[in-house]
């Protein structure tokens, strides 16, 4: 059973980290606009986040679906949610209002809210829940860590 | 715990590696490129005094 329910959470955020990265990989100038708003970055580190964070969602996100370092990958995810969370946390206390940035493209095409509210802060702390669950749990299913190990 | 630290390493190469790699490849990636690293943009009139004089006296004046 919760080889399965690891297995269904693999795929849910697996599959959203996948596609938030791709589509912030297709504008990073909206990421880099999106940072800027957030306040909490020099300058200097500002592009070099924007290139990087999406291509590190986008690989964790594949490692996850694909069963690949899975449990690695997972607290690694787990991490970087709760730095978004901080984030997040940290402009609805200063009382500036911008875009989460979570999504980038994808929530001006799918029309998803993409505010950086408390939903958002609820939103990643279930992430973060999921990706400890998917760290722990003793068993996954179709994992291709080991088919490797077979080999 | 030291074996997660070096995958969780590992990843974080692999994904600076392919992130610089993608960002040389594309127009948008080499401007972030050049403002991460404060390289100074090249700057190229697209055509020289010395060339819009030469067009000057080949093309015809109006008349």
């Amino acid at each position: 059973m919760s080889a399965a329910i690891s297995f269904i959470f693999r795929i849910i955020i697996g599959g959203i980290f996948l596609v938030s990265g791709l589509a912030k990989i297709s504008d990073p100038i909206r990421l880099i606009f999106t940072l800027r708003d957030f306040k909490l970055f020099p300058e200097i580190i500002v592009p070099f986040t924007a290139i990087y964070l999406p291509w590190l969602e986008f690989i964790l996100g594949l490692l996850i679906i694909v069963g690949l370092l899975y449990r690695t990958s997972s607290l690694m995810l787990a991490f970087l949610n709760f730095a978004f969370m901080l984030a997040i946390l940290s402009v609805i206390i200063r009382g500036i209002e911008v875009d989460c940035g979570c999504f980038g493209l994808l929530a001006d095409m799918l029309k998803i809210p993409d505010m950086a509210d408390m939903k958002a802060v609820i939103r990643n702390m279930l992430f973060i829940g999921m990706c400890f669950y998917i760290s722990r749990a003793k068993k996954t299913m179709f994992p291709l860590e080991n088919y490797f190990k077979k080999v | 715990m030291k074996k997660i630290a070096i995958e969780a390493l590992f990843i974080m190469i692999i994904s600076l590696i392919i992130s610089l790699i993608y960002s040389a490849t594309s127009t948008t990636g080499i401007i972030l490129l050049k403002k991460a690293f404060k390289i100074k943009a090249e700057t190229k009139s697209v055509i020289k005094v010395s060339d819009a004089d030469r067009f000057r006296k080949i093309l015809p004046r109006h008349t």
